[in-house]
């Protein structure tokens, strides 16, 4: 029942080295334990080759750091020739270097994400930790748009900017991107200190409806979307239609459907990017990666750890949810959610139920 | 000891109610999420070109 045999998306995570420490990463005590966790240069051709066996339409390279891999423009040349589109995922620092960018627009990257958590030096370094991070990536993004790659920016909001989100747009909204989006920091299985940080569900529906709305009053040529799953029905009625209409929100978490992976370094293959260090299964043994058929079996092996956990998953988080009147279909948004907070009091009418 | 997958599962609040099967297998209900039509999408799976 929840076999899955065709693949869209998988992000691969190349290496926990990072030059940022932001103060919320998932990652980040991955990233402590595994400052050198990188993959293995020999291991690449297999892991392309499995991945394109497998149908993937697109390949995100997500890190740490992914400008951080030493062959990262080869990978992601090896990957477009095989007619996968590739994105990568990064706080830009390394892009303020023209000579790499170059090299990047020449693989054939498709499209490049920078990641911006401020508006100034003072906003942006006060969640990367490290002064000075605002200027290269800023220069890293000029950059890309100066190679013609399509860039968009990505901006998580937390309690260290979710009160000057506008101020973000205004400053965003002067180059030339293709989109801007907000993801929500959510709780976090692998870095318990950015409770700190974290934004409810609720929380962040009302600080994007609050940004998307100064937003279309600039009226600018771009979009601006939420990535993150969010219960739809905490939005307002009518700007819900605006946000759908705009395609600007999504409601259920990918793992649902199953036909998106995180491929981690050493092979591990992961539900989501939330559960960095907990693995459904490996691709390698004896250092030779499994074939295709045996991926898709294992996958989809009843007693698989992961598909127990998708199995199980697959539970609205209220009964209001369930309910035939509930119009939005969302399930819910990030499940994840529901480790720190309480699904009666972050979504709408679910604490009459 | 680590949790594993299914223990953190276990600790989500999560209802007894389960997801209906349209959604979990239709890509096309949820006509305002991420577009899996096999055009060129970004990050998260949102269609660039629609």
């Amino acid at each position: 029942m929840f076999d899955v045999n065709k693949f869209n998306t998988v992000w691969l995570a190349l290496t926990y080295n990072c030059n940022n420490s932001c103060v919320w990463c998932y990652a980040s005590s991955n990233l402590q334990k595994n400052r050198a966790k990188t993959l293995k240069r020999d291991r690449e051709k297999d892991v392309i080759n499995l991945l394109y066996s497998l149908g993937i339409k697109q390949l995100l390279l997500i890190g740490g750091e992914p400008t951080l891999y030493p062959g990262l423009t080869e990978i992601v040349e090896k990957t477009t020739s095989k007619g996968i589109n590739v994105g990568l995922v990064t706080n830009g620092r390394k892009l303020r270097n023209k000579n790499f960018v170059k090299d990047l627009r020449k693989s054939k990257v498709g499209y490049i994400s920078v990641s911006v958590e401020g508006y100034n030096e003072k906003t942006h370094d006060v969640t990367t930790n490290i002064r000075g991070s605002f200027s290269d990536t800023m220069t890293g993004l000029e950059n890309s748009l100066g190679e013609d790659i399509r860039t968009s920016t990505n901006t998580t909001i937390s309690k260290k900017n979710i009160n000057h989100l506008e101020k973000i747009v205004d400053f965003l909204t002067n180059y030339r991107l293709r989109s801007i989006t907000f993801n929500i920091c959510g709780a976090c299985i692998g870095n318990p200190k950015n409770s700190n940080y974290t934004i409810s569900p609720s929380e962040g529906v009302k600080a994007f409806e609050k940004v998307y709305l100064y937003f279309k009053s600039k009226k600018k040529d771009m979009k601006l979307k939420l990535i993150s799953p969010v219960p739809l029905c905490n939005f307002n009625k009518e700007i819900l239609e605006e946000l759908k209409e705009d395609k600007a929100v999504k409601g259920s978490c990918h793992i649902m459907k199953g036909r998106n992976f995180v491929f981690d370094y050493n092979g591990d293959i992961l539900p989501c990017t939330h559960f960095t260090g907990f693995p459904m299964f490996n691709v390698f043994s004896k250092g030779k990666i499994m074939s295709n058929r045996e991926f898709v079996e294992e996958y989809n092996n009843p007693e698989n750890i992961g598909y127990k956990f998708r199995k199980k998953l697959s539970y609205y988080p209220s009964k209001k949810c369930a309910e035939d009147d509930c119009e939005e279909n969302c399930t819910g948004g990030c499940p994840v959610a529901w480790l720190k907070y309480n699904p009666k009091k972050e979504i709408k009418g679910a604490d009459k139920k | 000891m680590e949790k594993n997958l299914l223990e953190i599962i276990n600790s989500l609040s999560l209802s007894d109610e389960r997801v209906r099967d349209d959604l979990l297998y239709s890509n096309t209900n949820i006509n305002y999420d991420a577009c899996d039509c096999g055009c060129e999408q970004d990050g998260e799976g949102y269609c660039m070109d629609h």
